[in-house]
């Protein structure tokens, strides 16, 4: 789309150095952290690659849930502040991350610097799971899940106004924030956008039982302690499903608990039916599930305290190229079925 | 001086048809150009990552 310099948003812009970076060859990628399965996702900075603010974050129902011109407007509007703060020396110091280029990640690497092929966004978080795997570092629950949603702990965001609380229930309003209230620090540290509150909340632990976030009420600021509730960071990885080795060329979708009560099954396992088979299971040998099936157990495990689908039980819990056994449903009829699992390929 | 992009950023909703250069933001595709002029015009920069898949 085009912004016109005579909008609001057009002006704003203006007093910007304006940049789009389609492919990462180059780019330090340690100073442009973000989550790589965001369609888009800017940042203000300045010359001294002092990041001020992210503007970007997503939820798994859509890439654009918190993106906003209205709340883009104030995130720029923002920006220029700190940036008119920074030349008056009035801005905190805070630490710079590392240096890292897409060329110092082998798996990345192989796959497209030295084939000259484009490093997209979406290809660094793959093969940075690729390369954490071979290095025997990936640890799939603190690496896939990236991105907590907020609304499990009780936000809900009236998106144009930035950080302004529509809504606040559960452990947010148990620790005393209200609706109107403007979200300002997450333990202690400046969020002005919804990316930089998805950036700060997503690297909080996932052993952690509390955080702080700072609200602005009426002029005044106040922390609040947040309880965190039981995986409270565990989202559903939908959008990011390709880049979750093994590849499984199958979906499920959960059975509610009554469901599985009527099949007998565990009503705390992650049963689940197949909805949809990639035709690529034929062309590969990879399994022979047909839509509908129940699978209620891999590999004579029913239940995970993260998974609550088959497939996922078998994205998290197992390596890629191992072959599992499903115990699976198919109307009357219980079988035990093979499965291969893959590698993902990064065809382009 | 950069090469410039006329298709500018701000979500995926369309505002309307092409405009001439003189009426649209100029988008640099360049970090290391978008540097450069952040220090020659003391402007800070917005940058998009914009990187479907």
């Amino acid at each position: 789309m085009l912004t016109e310099r005579n909008t609001k948003r057009g002006r704003l812009l203006q007093q910007y150095v304006t940049a789009r970076i389609t492919r990462l060859d180059g780019i330090n990628i340690g100073l442009f952290d973000f989550d790589r399965y965001n369609t888009l996702y800017f940042f203000a900075l300045n010359a001294d690659e002092r990041i001020y603010l992210r503007y970007g974050g997503r939820d798994v129902r859509s890439a654009t849930t918190y993106l906003n011109l209205e709340s883009l407007e104030l995130a720029l509007e923002r920006g220029l502040e700190l940036h008119r703060l920074y030349l008056e020396g009035k801005s905190p110091e805070r630490p710079q991350p590392s240096a890292r280029y897409p060329r110092e990640i082998p798996a990345l690497y192989e796959r497209t610097v030295e084939r000259g092929r484009c490093v997209e966004c979406h290809l660094v978080g793959d093969l940075e799971n690729v390369q954490r795997e071979r290095d025997g570092t990936l640890d799939k629950l603190r690496d896939l899940f990236r991105a907590p949603e907020i609304k499990k702990i009780g936000i809900e965001l009236d998106v144009p106004k930035g950080l302004r609380v529509a809504s606040a229930t559960g452990p947010v309003a148990d620790a005393g924030i209200w609706s109107g209230d403007v979200i300002r620090t997450v333990n202690g540290v400046p969020v002005w956008t919804f990316g930089d509150l998805q950036w700060e909340y997503g690297k909080v632990p996932h052993t952690a039982e509390s955080i702080r976030i700072g609200v602005e009420r009426e002029g005044e600021t106040r922390d609040a302690a947040v309880a965190l509730p039981e995986f409270w960071w565990h989202t559903d990885l939908t959008y990011r499903n390709l880049s979750v080795d093994p590849r499984v060329y199958f979906r499920s979708e959960a059975l509610d608990t009554r469901e599985k009560a009527g099949l007998g099954l565990d009503p705390t396992g992650f049963a689940s039916r197949v909805e949809s088979v990639d035709p690529l299971a034929e062309i590969l040998g990879s399994h022979q599930l047909q839509v509908g099936d129940v699978i209620y157990a891999v590999d004579g495990e029913s239940l995970d305290e993260v998974a609550d689908t088959a497939h996922l039980y078998i994205k998290l819990r197992k390596q890629a190229g191992s072959v599992v056994t499903l115990h699976v449903l198919r109307g009357r009829d219980r079988l035990e079925l093979p499965l291969k699992t893959e590698r993902m390929s990064f065809r382009k | 001086m950069q090469s410039a992009l006329l298709y500018v950023a701000a979500l995926a909703v369309p505002l309307g048809g092409p405009a001439d250069a003189d009426e649209a933001v100029i988008w640099i595709e360049s970090y290391d150009e978008a540097l450069a002029e952040a220090r020659l015009t003391g402007k800070p920069i917005f940058l998009e990552f914009r990187c479907a898949p």
